[in-house]
């Protein structure tokens, strides 16, 4: 077991590498001159042409792209992702601002989707063919259909322009004033949650209309078992591994789909900032949250993967 | 063997028609057919644009701007006085192109990578799959934002980033049925024959990869969809003046107070093209897989 977690940190180690080289020349493909943005964001008239070459050594921006590249990744590897070219502040602090908000939002529809997602899968097969296993089907199916950003327009129309029983967009820290943090939070969290929710459902939905066909459940029918006990002890344990896979690209997916929620609800998240990065090429911002999302999905990859020898027996760790 | 047992193991058999057998599958459930439906129109509006649209989805009126449905405008007009529903019927268009063109472009190349990769094992196997793990512990919808940013907006920069994004899916799924069609006897008996690499990897291998392919290239069309909009909601994506749905939203999204109708429309039509080529991967799922039948 310890190797194997060994054998898999140090594969998450090897997949993050690649993913810092990938966005890292990526970023410097870009096209526009990096140092005119920091030049332009002060004073362009004042500065002359040494002084932007002088300031393209300080930046370290007039070696070759590998040396950056280690540069940067020496840098990063002791906590220092470099400075914002337009704001000058610090990356990696304004990441460690950032996360907690996202990640906030991010889990609390993580775990929402591990409940209501399988449990609506579970009652939607155990009902087979009726009006409750239509609903949550089609449920679903809208779920996994809806644009985010879209959906976020809708509850905002509904919601806040016409109900008027919840604020429009914002942030307030729980620390701060829990009630508005929650008043402001339950939109963004409803459509974050609605992917993962709907295809969870999905998935449990197949995956015990499955099980519920093999022998072993007809044997239980036939000792006489109870439906519950045999939804909970016999099917569930049985078709949840799948679930857990699916779980696992979920968090994944929260990420991403943060980018357009916090724009959609005006959040000041990871995903707020990596877009106005991505407008104003301001790389070591996008460079740097890309490198933190990568970390995060990798390592929640890897304790999916443990779970999952946990929650199966049958799979050995060689 | 010889000729006459040809008939004898012919007759054996109850005849199938599997054309047929396919078809009754796939139509047996209602939302499937929905899905065929929806797309037939869809494409029928993309293609027929210019007649079905009831004006020129770029032609400004500034004396009609943000008008209310009505009967003249059935969906209003934007801020510049364009007709909603002509600019959505031509939205089609992009919306197609981005749709079957990434997935095409993303399923072509995903399936030689893999193919190489699942056949050749080894250190090649090594390399693809640590680079497809690389890209795919990014978000799809953060990737391809990179690469929108990288090769400016617009149609082309969009395609090529949508396809990078969807590319790993390709290149896993690919490389995994590789692995495991490989170990058939028929493909041992294609080499012992003596029969090249790439035959046996494109006429041997290849083929048999095909259903879960076809299930997964419909699939990604709606996931395709969904990350042009993205990224055109979030203004790297299709720029305006183009009538791109994503980007129709954003803009209606000015006015949610005051025309609802502008944000609330472009969303309804991404949802039902993403919905209906959802629905129709389903039914190919279920009549590509006789197993799966009526799971999902």
């Amino acid at each position: 077991m310890t190797t194997y977690i060994l054998r898999r940190l140090i594969h998450a180690g090897l997949v993050i590498l690649i993913v810092s080289l990938l966005v890292f020349l990526l970023m410097r493909l870009l096209p526009g001159d990096p140092i005119l943005m920091y030049v332009t964001s002060g004073d362009l008239q004042a500065i002359s042409k040494e002084q932007i070459e002088h300031l393209r050594n300080e930046l370290g921006m007039d070696k070759p792209l590998l040396v950056q590249y280690f540069d940067w990744l020496w840098h990063a590897v002791q906590g220092d992702l470099g400075k914002s070219l337009l704001h000058r502040y610090n990356v990696l602090q304004e990441i460690g601002r950032r996360l907690p908000i996202t990640l906030y939002l991010g889990l609390l529809s993580f775990v929402i989707g591990c409940i209501v997602g399988p449990f609506l899968g579970v009652v939607s097969a155990v009902r087979r063919g009726t009006w409750v296993d239509s609903l949550v089907t089609l449920l679903a199916n809208l779920g996994i259909t809806a644009p985010p950003f879209w959906l976020g327009a809708v509850l905002i129309f509904v919601f806040a322009l016409q109900l008027g029983i919840l604020p429009v967009y914002g942030y307030t820290s729980p620390w701060i004033n829990l009630g508005r943090n929650l008043q402001q939070s339950l939109m963004p969290v409803l459509v974050l949650a609605t992917f993962p929710t709907a295809s969870s459902a999905r998935q449990t939905r197949s995956s015990v209309i499955e099980v519920m066909r093999q022998d072993y459940i007809r044997t239980a029918w036939a000792k006489g078992l109870s439906e519950r006990v045999i939804i909970v002890r016999h099917v569930l344990k049985n078709a949840l591994m799948p679930v857990v896979t699916l779980q696992g690209m979920m968090l994944r997916n929260i990420i991403g789909g943060s980018v357009v929620v916090e724009t959609v609800f005006g959040i000041p998240g990871m995903g707020k900032l990596v877009v106005d990065g991505m407008l104003s090429q301001d790389y070591p911002v996008v460079q740097g949250v890309i490198l933190i999302v990568a970390v995060t999905v990798v390592l929640s990859n890897l304790l999916v993967d443990v779970l999952y020898g946990w929650l199966d027996p049958r799979i050995q760790y060689e | 063997m010889s000729e006459s047992m040809q008939p004898i193991t012919e007759e054996a058999l109850p005849r199938i028609n599997e054309f047929r057998r396919f078809v009754r599958v796939l139509c047996s459930r209602g939302v499937v057919s929905f899905g065929i439906i929806a797309i037939t129109a869809i494409i029928l509006a993309a293609v027929f644009a210019p007649i079905v649209a009831p004006y020129d989805p770029y032609a400004q009126s500034l004396d009609a701007v943000l008008q209310q449905p009505n009967s003249k405008h059935l969906l209003g007009t934007d801020s510049l006085g364009r007709d909603t529903l002509s600019r959505i019927i031509f939205g089609t268009r992009i919306t197609l192109l981005i749709g079957v063109g990434t997935v095409l472009i993303a399923a072509s190349l995903g399936t030689i990578i893999g193919l190489i990769a699942g056949y050749f094992g080894g250190w090649i196997f090594t390399v693809i799959m640590r680079f497809t793990d690389g890209i795919m512990a990014v978000p799809p919808l953060l990737l391809a934002l990179v690469i929108a940013a990288l090769l400016g907006t617009g149609i082309k920069g969009v395609m090529i980033a949508v396809s990078f994004a969807l590319l790993p899916g390709y290149i896993r799924l690919i490389c995994g049925q590789v692995l495991s069609v490989k170990e058939n006897e028929y493909v041992m008996a294609a080499r012992s024959v003596g029969v090249s690499k790439t035959g046996i990897m494109f006429r041997h291998i290849l083929p048999n990869c095909f259903s879960p392919l076809i299930v997964q290239m419909t699939m990604m069309m709606g996931l395709a969809i969904l990350i042009e909009a993205s990224l055109s909601f979030l203004g790297l994506g299709i720029k305006p003046p183009s009538a791109a749905w994503g980007s129709m939203v954003y803009d209606g999204y000015k006015y949610l107070v005051m025309r609802p109708v502008l944000s609330l429309a472009p969303g309804l039509a991404i949802m039902l093209v993403v919905f209906a080529f959802n629905m129709i991967g389903d039914g190919l799922r279920d009549a590509l897989d006789p197993r799966l039948r009526g799971t999902l």
